[in-house]
């Protein structure tokens, strides 16, 4: 059974709205994901709000993307997890997005999905929406991340750490 | 009463095992005023005594079981729907104020109650929104304070408010639901129905839009009561993401730092489940996790308010680009 049916499934029993599913329209998709109900915007502010917690590290998919054993070792860090050189060059390449597309066994099946982990972890590609979304689209994207998040948060949810180092601004108070 | 007793009693009261009686009439002490006090004065020590029946009753349920049956059933006060308990911070929450009834008519009032039960009912129904103690609510009857006010003291997400008023057989309703933290209305409603038609009213007021304001799509797939059964350990570490950001991209970055060797027990999906989801056997999930010995890593896709926030522990928070979750959600919601 696919994740969606099961999910939606589970919605109609508890009595509580399914998730959309893509009918095909990228645009009519857009219009229920954009809005807040959709939840991206709200948890990316609930957690960007607690930055300075001792016991909160903040990821970014483009750096983990850009700079995967740099990230493994500041999370290694974070974790207070002490490991060889060598130790790190091995987690990191059983980290790879593409090794664990083709490893399952270590990764999960992830069998409710349509086409199993290869579907789950789908492409790993970012920019993608530049071909399907409009320039309105776009508009009222950049509107939502406004008004939802402060300037600080919304440029690191755009480019990951590079937000910072780019404009000099690796202050203290961003534990990024 | 001293100071250990007042702090005692609060922690009670937090965690939702505080029980009041009281043997004289007197005034409860400040913080407790509004919460039900079993009433002893004039109990004649007996068991089958409708305090002392009520006092069984209210300890078992705290407890969490079925309060004992009895031959005779004692007399108690018409139950509130809306009286579920005091504010779990960690699950959304909801507080219902008492409706506002615009006339003098004391029937009105009585109307205005029983749509906004009505409501309730419903909404009770909603897994993971917890509901405001009835009484404590009570205190906000026919005052003026705004939405945002009452929802910041009570530390709930949302309010819903209404007015009722009735004019020979012709019904007037409005009702307004705002988010405490932006202090948005996210729904307002006007409806005119005459009076027979009430009923169809409560149905109307629950209708998709509000429901859909009030339960953001993602509940579709969380259940928040599923983190009361969680026991934490020390050195846990929670992956919190929301869907489609690199979530199994890190679990499996720390899956695989805690067992450098590469030797996982089991795959990262089943080693760190995702504890709010619906479609994971709870008992099951609690059962492995319980016999994890290892450092455990655990999976949300709740806001930081909606799961326990353990200071021990290690969080996780990893984020993508919107838009590229966007084009992922795509794929994912793929049918």
């Amino acid at each position: 059974m696919k994740f969606l049916d099961e999910v939606n499934r589970a919605a109609q029993e508890r009595g509580v709205p399914e998730m959309p599913k893509y009918n095909g329209d990228a645009h009519e998709f857009f219009k229920t994901w954009v809005t807040r109900d959709h939840g991206y915007f709200d948890m990316v502010a609930s957690y960007w709000q607690r930055r300075h917690q001792n016991n909160l590290l903040l990821v970014h998919y483009a750096d983990l993307k850009s700079d995967l054993e740099g990230e493994i070792r500041r999370i290694a860090d974070y974790l207070d997890i002490g490991l060889t050189d060598e130790q790190f060059a091995e987690v990191t390449s059983r980290c790879t997005f593409e090794y664990m597309r083709e490893h399952p066994e270590m990764v999960g099946e992830f069998e409710g999905f349509e086409g199993g982990i290869k579907g789950f972890l789908f492409k790993g590609q970012n920019d993608r929406w530049k071909d399907v979304l409009t320039a309105a689209e776009l508009a009222t994207y950049e509107d939502q991340l406004n008004e939802m998040l402060s300037p600080d948060a919304a440029a690191w949810i755009k480019k990951g750490r590079k937000a910072f180092t780019a404009v000099g601004k690796l202050t203290p108070t961003l534990p990024i | 009463m001293s100071r250990w007793v007042a702090d005692e009693a609060e922690l009670a009261l937090r965690s939702e095992k505080l029980v009041p009686i009281r043997f004289d009439d007197i005034e409860s002490p400040i913080g407790f005023r509004q919460i039900q006090t079993i009433d002893f004065v004039g109990w004649n020590g007996r068991a089958d005594h409708t305090a002392m029946q009520s006092l069984i009753r209210a300890v078992t349920e705290r407890q969490g079981g079925q309060a004992p049956s009895t031959s005779s059933p004692p007399k108690v006060q018409p139950e509130d729907p809306l009286d579920i308990g005091t504010v779990a911070p960690e699950r959304p929450s909801i507080a219902i104020l008492p409706f506002k009834s615009l006339g003098a008519d004391p029937d009105q009032e009585f109307l205005a109650d029983g749509i906004r039960f009505g409501i309730s009912a419903t909404l009770v129904q909603l897994s993971g929104l917890f509901l405001v103690h009835a009484t404590t609510l009570n205190a906000y009857r026919e005052t003026e304070v705004s939405a945002v006010s009452v929802g910041t003291d009570l530390g709930v997400q949302y309010v819903l408010e209404g007015a009722v008023q009735q004019s020979g057989k012709n019904l007037r309703a409005t009702i307004q639901l705002t988010e405490v933290k932006t202090n948005h209305t996210l729904w307002a409603e006007r409806y005119e129905r005459v009076v027979e038609d009430v009923f169809n009213l409560q149905v109307d007021i629950m209708d998709q839009e509000l429901f859909d304001s009030l339960v953001p799509f993602t509940h579709a797939v969380a259940d928040y009561s599923r983190w009361k059964a969680f026991t934490p350990h020390d050195d846990d570490i929670f992956v919190c993401t929301p869907a489609k950001c690199g979530t199994t991209w890190t679990q499996t970055i720390c899956c695989n730092l805690i067992r450098p060797d590469g030797d996982l027990p089991a795959p990262v999906s089943e080693l760190s489940p995702w504890i709010e989801a619906v479609f994971t056997p709870e008992e099951e999930m609690h059962e492995a996790l319980r016999k994890q010995t290892t450092r455990r890593v655990l999976k949300s896709h709740s806001q930081a308010e909606s799961i326990p926030w353990y200071e021990s522990a290690k969080y996780i928070f990893v984020v993508r680009d919107g838009r590229d979750v966007f084009m992922s959600m795509v794929n994912l919601s793929d049918a």
